[in-house]
């Protein structure tokens, strides 16, 4: 891609480090905003209207939306810049008076985004003007929004540094022993979590699930197994995890003895039976 | 003046952030966090991240291999959370992301060992993911003959095996039980 | 079966070729493209079909031709209560027409039948494909610097991320607005950029002293290339958070559209827990967008008090929402073949608690709007939208609701789990803004009844498929999806390797915005941000507002406070009784 825009000198020179710095000084907490939106899916105009509603309340140090870009400090720009908003976005950026504070909002404003490498953006806002502040996130959420304001404006001072990580060895992280004698086994039940409740609950399931099954004195009987689960059961409080437990037992485990000894899995003492798993929804 | 009245029997909506901490509510998708030392480098975090702000890449001397975060492009999907193995990235609490006069405070990058291939000595993946298989297949109950051709099959490059796909299979398909 | 009436009805006149069902209620029929307009005016108007969508795809490479799918939902015209189908003969008819690839041109369905005529216009601009006859053949989507003769979706056009070097931009190239005939108008340029929540489009108002006499407008400055990048960049499993960016307030049915398309095209039944999870979140989502536009409404007519406090109750559903999903705003939790996060029974609890704050409190604030006076006399017979208007163009979502027609996606097209779920479809007949508000604060109460049934009902089970499916390259299939703003139709052609060959995203605004300047019609500039707000394709609003005298070539600019001023000022001020 060729250099799409050139920033006019009479711009450059008003714009220098120490002239913003000087801008920010001199505003302190009254600045007033102009927002652009710059072709984001509207994700982000929303947050940025839940958040200067009276919730989260930006007036407090000093935010004020403006209508127009000849009476902005900061221009707050959305979106991954379409071709077609390349024109507006000059005009306003020119018309804004100098020096002036420009913010990328939102992960497409930082650098596209989603949308990055397709062929009716410019990937960014920051491909095309010079941009001073970047706020990620899709969309930046109230709070990230209030950060990043009082970040802009220097209330508070940013959290993140470039993390450059290096000579970490080529020791692998170490697999714990499988307590059933197989990693198989784990790998069925996290497999069997997922598909049940997804990749965050099924974590919070498995850890239940294993943690019961370990109390059990010896794993490969299932009669002991099916005890510690139903104590298990009667301790938590959530019938989802409850239910889940059930199905791990029957559809899981049960399948993994088997390939230890010959078992009846419809033996009403070893499984979950239907009744049981009516039972927990009450 | 209903709305008036409503005002005064709900009182103050405002938090009271950023002047004292906010606190994120449980399963919030915020910042991806990496865990440098649980990572293997077997890339699939770069192969399921939507926006591509994951990438896995040679350094430019080729002989590291480098993840690369891009928090400025971050979807906050959690893609990346479901799918690592090692549980070395996962999406933390962490929402004040905004930087200020430096693009480059977004980036978090982690470099990891190359592994060479027995038959052409080409790098092709990282020394931590072998050794992490290798482990695997000590834990599943394999005798040592079919763990040590399978060890053999993955420290192999996908262009040998490519070349070589008719004695690999046959090799493989011979080991397994 | 299914259908089979109105293709034979069809036969009288026309040859129709081939027959397909894929899947069971989705019947493809193939004419010749000079049968095409008359084909499609035969379903439309003689059978009460309404146009979901029309497809242009480049099949070249499979049978060399490009092809247009026009695709229709059959189920009465409605203009009267007893013109409806029954419902075991509600389905879609996608007229399919080949057009030779070293001729691409087809007679214009729009002469016929109006509700075609962006979809032809877009179908020129992507695929170069022209439509003859075609009445306004201006381009529509892409930028007015884009290069002549690039087609970007034909397969052989272009790299995906090619972007031609843009033109100075002081040397920007103007686009042809329409303009009616005779002098004495004031021609009034509005945006692209606004100051409140609003995406960019720039309206062209033509005035006679205060009153609008037409509009045309131009849109798509938010034109991303979404299709294109995700036939080339994407896999089926990046895909949905892709469609979840088409728009930020109703992502997620675009969202669960896509993917239900693509699961349609191959059969695929995902679990019941699944469908109920799908719905809860696609309720959660209208919940804050019905909210947001209620709101809004208030705002462009000055009553920010009500505002302020319809966003604060707003606030519950994005607490919901990160209940169940973790995001306020993007939920990502949809993959081809069910769900990739759970609901637990703690967080079903809590959301039943915040479903009755918001019941409570929605009530309240409707009523003491209700009672405002001048808020409702600021509503009503504003921004009539005509009924034959409304039909011609195949409105959809609460702005033909408002209008008298029974017209949801949910009630005609049943899908996941809408069938175990009791809901009303609300209807007013006023057609103007006050009827539009009132469905959606109607639509509000269904859609926590909705929520609150499948938190209740939720069955057990997985939430995700065991992976046994493939994709059937080239098997294409519709989804259909009800968003805040109306219905949402998803067209999906599989590819080979887990990718896609042709998306095509129809939004509901898509069929609603051709007929919004005959709602501007008639009424005053100050109303004119009040229309666009009831509409809700975005939000309200003008930003520098030009007044032209045509006679004079006098000038003068407006900035968005005069005019949201003057709109909020001009007569029943909200504040004047108080």
């Amino acid at each position: 891609m060729s250099k799409t825009y050139i920033v006019p000198s009479d711009i450059n020179e008003l714009n220098t480090l120490e002239d913003k710095l000087q801008l920010l000084k001199d505003i302190k907490r009254s600045f007033s905003v102009y927002r652009i939106d710059c072709g984001s899916c509207n994700g982000c105009e929303i947050e940025i209207f839940a958040s200067i509603t009276p919730m989260w309340d930006p007036e407090r140090f000093g935010f004020k939306l403006v209508a127009n870009p000849r009476h902005a400090d900061i221009l707050l720009c959305t979106g991954p810049l379409t071709r077609h908003m390349y024109y507006p976005l000059l005009r306003a950026y020119e018309a804004a008076p100098d020096p002036k504070i420009v913010i990328a909002y939102g992960a497409c404003g930082c650098t596209g985004g989603i949308f990055h490498d397709s062929y009716s953006t410019w990937g960014g806002i920051d491909k095309v003007i010079p941009v001073d502040v970047w706020l990620p996130g899709c969309p930046p959420s109230p709070a990230t929004t209030i950060f990043g304001l009082a970040t802009a404006i220097g209330v508070l001072e940013q959290n993140l540094k470039r993390v450059d990580h290096k000579d970490g060895g080529v020791k692998p992280p170490v697999i714990e022993e499988s307590f059933f004698g197989n990693t198989l086994f784990e790998r069925d039940i996290v497999s069997k979590t997922k598909v049940l409740m997804g990749y965050l609950h099924g974590r919070i399931l498995y850890k239940k699930y294993v943690d019961a099954v370990k109390k059990s004195t010896d794993i490969y009987n299932p009669v002991k197994v099916k005890y510690e689960l139903i104590e298990a059961i009667k301790n938590e409080s959530d019938p989802r995890y409850k239910e889940c437990m059930q199905i791990i037992h029957n559809d899981v485990y049960l399948k993994h003895l088997k390939t230890y000894k010959s078992i009846d899995d419809t033996n009403p003492a070893l499984s979950f039976t239907k009744e049981e798993m009516d039972e927990i929804y009450g | 003046m209903k709305l008036l009245d409503m005002t005064l029997k709900y009182g103050n909506a405002t938090h009271d952030y950023p002047f004292s901490p906010y606190a994120v509510p449980e399963g919030f998708r915020g910042k991806p966090e990496y865990e440098y030392d649980l990572c293997i480098g077997c890339t699939a975090c770069a192969v399921a991240c939507p926006s591509n702000a994951m990438n896995v890449e040679l350094n430019e001397a080729k002989d590291k291999l480098v993840w690369e975060f891009d928090c400025g492009r971050c979807i906050y999907c959690g893609r990346c959370d479901e799918v690592c193995p090692t549980g070395a990235i996962r999406l933390g609490q962490n929402f004040e992301t905004a930087v200020r006069f430096n693009k480059e405070d977004l980036i978090e990058t982690g470099e990891l060992e190359l592994e060479h291939c027995l038959k052409c000595n080409k790098a092709f993946t990282t020394k931590k993911l072998i050794a992490y298989c290798v482990q695997n297949f000590l834990k599943v109950g394999w005798t040592q003959e079919v763990i040590d051709e399978k060890t053999k099959y993955i420290q192999t490059c996908p262009e040998c095996k490519k070349h070589d796909a008719a004695g690999l299979i046959t090799d493989y398909k011979g080991a397994r039980r | 079966m299914k259908g089979d009436k109105f293709i034979n009805k069809l036969k009288e006149k026309i040859t129709v070729k081939d027959v397909s069902r894929m899947p069971e209620e989705q019947i493809t029929i193939t004419v010749d493209r000079a049968d095409l307009p008359e084909a499609v005016r035969m379903l439309y108007y003689d059978m009460g079909g309404w146009l979901s969508t029309m497809v242009p795809n480049d099949e070249r490479a499979i049978n060399g031709n490009y092809v247009l799918y026009y695709a229709i939902s059959m189920e009465g015209g409605k203009m009267t209560p007893e013109d409806e189908l029954p419902p075991e003969d509600k389905c879609w008819i996608t007229v399919k027409a080949y057009i030779p690839a070293h001729d691409p041109t087809y007679p214009s369905v729009t002469c016929k039948v109006p509700a075609a005529v962006w979809y032809e216009r877009e179908a020129y601009d992507m695929f170069g494909l022209v439509a003859v006859g075609l009445p306004d053949p201006r381009r529509l989507m892409l930028s007015d610097d884009w290069p002549d003769g690039l087609y970007p979706l034909r397969k052989d056009a272009m790299e995906y991320n090619y972007r031609p070097d843009p033109v100075d931009h002081a040397d920007e190239p103007d686009y042809d607005f329409m303009h009616p005939e005779g002098s004495g108008t004031l021609d009034i340029p509005l945006g692209p950029l606004h100051i409140t929540s609003d995406e960019p489009g720039h309206f062209r108002l033509y005035c006679d002293g205060d009153t609008i006499i037409d509009a045309d407008y131009r849109l798509f400055y938010q034109h991303r290339g979404m299709e294109k990048l995700a036939e080339n960049r994407m896999s089926y499993d990046q895909m949905a958070f892709l469609a979840e960016r088409v728009c930020g307030i109703c992502g997620y049915a675009h969202a669960t559209a896509c993917i239900e398309a693509a699961e349609r095209a191959i059969d695929m039944e995902i679990p019941r827990r699944a469908q109920a999870i799908r719905i809860i979140n696609q309720e959660i989502e209208r919940l804050h967008s019905h909210m947001l536009n209620i709101g809004l409404a208030c705002e462009v007519t000055g009553n920010i008090n009500a505002f302020m406090h319809i966003f604060r109750i707003r606030e519950y559903s994005m607490e919901l929402a990160q209940l169940v999903s973790g995001g306020r705003k993007t939920y990502g939790n949809v993959v081809v073949g069910g769900m990739r996060r759970d609901i637990s029974a703690k967080e079903t609890k809590r959301g039943l608690e915040l479903l009755d704050i918001m019941e409570t409190q929605i009530k309240e604030v409707w009523e003491a709007v209700m009672e405002d006076d001048s808020q409702v006399s600021r509503w009503k017979g504003v921004g009539i939208l005509d009924r034959q208007v409304a039909r011609d163009f195949s409105a959809v979502g609460p702005n033909i609701r408002g209008s008298g027609f029974k017209r949801d996606t949910r009630y005609d097209h049943p899908y996941d789990f809408h069938d175990a779920i009791d809901f009303k479809v609300i209807v007013e007949d006023g057609g103007d803004v006050f009827a539009r508000e009132t469905v959606r604060y109607g639509e509000l109460l269904q859609t926590i009844s909705i929520i609150r049934q499948c938190f209740e009902l939720m069955p057990s089970g997985s939430i995700v498929i065991n992976h046994s499916k493939r994709i059937i390259p080239n098997a294409f299939a519709l989804a259909n999806n009800e968003a805040p703003r109306g219905e949402n139709i998803h067209w999906i052609q599989h590819g080979n390797a887990h990718k896609v060959n042709r998306w095509r995203c129809r939004a509901a605004t898509y069929n609603n915005w051709p007929s919004l300047r005959y709602q501007f019609r008639g009424n005053t500039i100050a109303d004119a941000a009040l229309i666009v707000c009831s509409m809700d394709p975005c939000y309200s609003c003008t930003d520098r507002t030009t007044l032209i005298d045509v006679k004079t070539g006098k000038s003068k600019i407006l900035s968005h406070d005069e005019l949201k001023r003057y709109a909020q000022t001009l007569k029943n001020h909200p504040m004047k009784n108080m």
